[in-house]
């Protein structure tokens, strides 16, 4: 899959994008805003974002919301902290597809991915 | 998993920085949502990061600082109690980021667990010592020693660019000259380049100050606000490096004796400014106080007190010569020694560093209005322009920076008293050094050359055979062996021969 990879870490960024890409998936952008997720995706139209929920500028479910008006088919997984149920849940109200918690074991990673590419 | 340690640290020093940063802002202005919301946003990052590196220690006390914050943003603003346990958790980020850097343990943070606890419930905290590690900002360096290797392969060049064009003056074949021409211009950009990666923004040192300068007031128990000005100028990192011990006694100083303890209802509000100008190719960096000033009268009765100079002596003394009394290795204006300043008042420390950098410390006060310490130092201490003199043959180099005068010096003019020989030069007394004998070469040239030179306020007239030249050198350290008082460093000249360059300390 093509995925566009949203977290205000370069850390995590580049940790999910190894993990990823070991997966045999494609990363096609980053993002370390929510502002700057909403951009990406015009540009990048990607087959799924992974998107992390604190974040400067614009939070991640606020990103959500706008990436979802703007195209109702997309795949967003929710990548959060610990202790952010409630907002995760507010995300997956807003139309986020799944979510995993950090810290991720690489495996339940990429086994949500498989999930959502087989939906 | 060595990559994503290495990229942990960076990342993890980059938000310790803007939390630092975000505080102090709160502490001026504790509703500043923005700087609440990113306060709490970064400890959240640095949560899931910790976590994802099983960093146990690091996660618990971002979350907790998580809690913490939260109550404050749903206050809207964050009360003096937490800004204090957040400037110590800060420290405790700082502390685990040196131990990772160093491949160490991380720190504990039950201490600090504890403390959070009881701001939270309204009590106050108090931490065992060693829970947070004195030494806070530890710098980010990068490999230096490669461009330190890449700087003197540039300067190797330049030397052998002087010989290239000396073989092609000698040779004089259109194709060498023009390709001399063309390798002088490349090799002179390139070490101008390379000079330049070498420059780094005083931020590197002033930076460090808000927030120590904030823990050093709270010691004191004073209000004193610190303002920094000039943080973007560059200079050579060589000069950076030496730069923060001397401004850290120049500030407690000023804190300390400069700025008087503050009396309820009195006005007064004390200010330190910490300031970089540039001029020409010197760097000015001053630390001034608008406190009550030095007192003159003070000083010279302390002097006398300290046996340091008699009751005749110091009649004698001008402003200058008194406020360099205060730079006198057992100098003290306090009775008791202060636990911020140390022993003494540590300005030795500081006038020794201004010297040994190439530069001099100057002081300036006023009753009533404020002090200033002015350190006035050279850009870079790597290249210097150097007066290159010559002696029975030989060749030395002396730094411009200490250079007055120059003039022809006849037999006669010399007058000798018991065992000295000294210059009449207008209204002083000059002293002589005639540097052949210093250096033990015979010399039979009739008509010298005098270079007047002036160091920490003492000037001596330099006897040579010839002046050579006026060249900007670059500085090479002499190896052990040949360290000397009388020589800071050497050079090699254009024509390939070494030079050693005289140290003016070594003579006055």
């Amino acid at each position: 899959m093509r995925i566009l990879i949203v977290d205000d870490a370069m850390f995590m960024r580049r940790m999910l994008s190894d993990i990823l890409e070991k997966g045999g998936h494609t990363i096609c952008g980053e993002a370390a805003t929510g502002k700057e997720a909403v951009e990406r995706y015009k540009e990048f139209k990607p087959e799924l974002v992974t998107m992390d929920i604190i974040m400067p500028d614009m939070s991640g479910i606020e990103a959500v919301k706008e990436i979802k008006k703007m195209d109702p088919e997309a795949k967003i997984l929710m990548v959060s902290a610990m202790g952010q149920q409630a907002l995760v849940l507010e995300a997956v109200q807003a139309g986020a597809i799944d979510y995993v918690v950090k810290p991720f074991q690489p495996s339940r990673v990429l086994e949500s991915i498989e999930r959502i590419a087989k939906k | 998993m060595e990559d994503y340690v290495k990229l942990f640290i960076s990342e993890f020093k980059q938000y310790i920085k803007q939390l630092n940063r975000h505080l102090l802002i709160l502490e001026r202005d504790p509703d500043t949502s923005e700087s609440i919301s990113e306060v709490f946003r970064i400890f959240h990052t640095i949560k899931g990061m910790a976590q994802t590196m099983g960093y146990d220690p690091l996660a618990r006390l971002s979350h907790r600082t998580e809690d913490i914050l939260g109550e404050s943003k749903k206050q809207g603003k964050v009360k003096p109690s937490v800004i204090d346990i957040l400037f110590v958790i800060i420290d405790v980020l700082d502390g685990s980021a040196r131990a990772l850097n160093d491949n160490k343990e991380l720190p504990g943070v039950d201490d600090i667990l504890d403390a959070i606890d009881k701001v939270q419930k309204g009590q106050t905290f108090k931490l065992r010592k060693g829970t947070v590690n004195a030494e806070r900002f530890s710098e980010v360096r990068i490999k230096m020693e490669k461009l330190d290797t890449l700087f003197n392969l540039a300067n190797e060049l330049t030397i052998s660019r002087s010989r290239l064009a000396t073989l092609s003056q000698e040779i004089d074949d259109d194709r060498l000259t023009s390709l001399n021409d063309t390798a002088t211009w490349i090799i002179a950009s390139l070490r101008d380049e390379v000079m330049k990666l070498r420059m780094l923004p005083l931020s590197n040192v002033f930076e460090f100050f808000p927030r120590w300068f904030r823990d050093e007031s709270l010691r004191l128990n004073k209000t004193v606000e610190l303002s920094v000005v000039g943080a973007h100028i560059e200079v050579d990192r060589s000069i950076i490096d030496q730069l923060k011990v001397p401004l850290m006694h120049l500030i407690r100083n000023a804190l300390d004796h400069g700025i008087p303890t503050s009396k309820k209802g009195t006005e007064y509000r004390g200010k330190i400014e910490m300031k970089a100008q540039r001029e020409r190719d010197r760097i000015l960096v001053s630390v001034a106080d608008n406190g009550s000033g030095i007192d003159i009268k003070a000083v010279k009765a302390k002097a006398i007190n300290q046996g340091i100079l008699t009751e005749e002596e110091v009649l004698h003394l001008n402003e200058y010569d008194v406020y360099h009394l205060l730079t006198h290795p057992d100098f003290s204006t306090r009775d008791e020694v202060s636990d911020i300043s140390g022993r003494g008042v540590g300005l030795d420390i500081v006038k020794k560093t201004a010297e040994r950098l190439g530069g001099r410390l100057l002081i300036s006060s006023k009753i009533g209005v404020g002090t200033c310490f002015t350190l006035d130092l050279p850009l870079s201490m790597a290249i210097v322009r150097a007066m290159i003199v010559q002696v029975d043959g030989q060749r030395f180099a002396l730094p411009l920076a200490c250079v007055k005068e120059t003039l022809y010096l006849n037999r006669d003019m010399v007058r000798k008293v018991y065992h000295r020989e000294l210059l009449p030069l207008r209204d002083e007394i000059l002293p002589l050094v005639r540097l052949g004998e210093c250096m033990g070469c015979t010399s039979s040239v009739d008509r010298k050359s005098l270079v007047v030179i002036e160091h920490a306020g003492k000037r001596r007239g330099f006897i040579a055979d010839s002046i050579v030249d006026e060249e900007e050198i670059v500085v090479k350290p002499l190896d052990t062996l040949l360290e000397s008082p009388l020589f800071s460093g050497c050079s090699i000249y254009a024509d390939g021969y070494p030079i050693l360059i005289l140290d003016p300390r070594g003579f006055v």
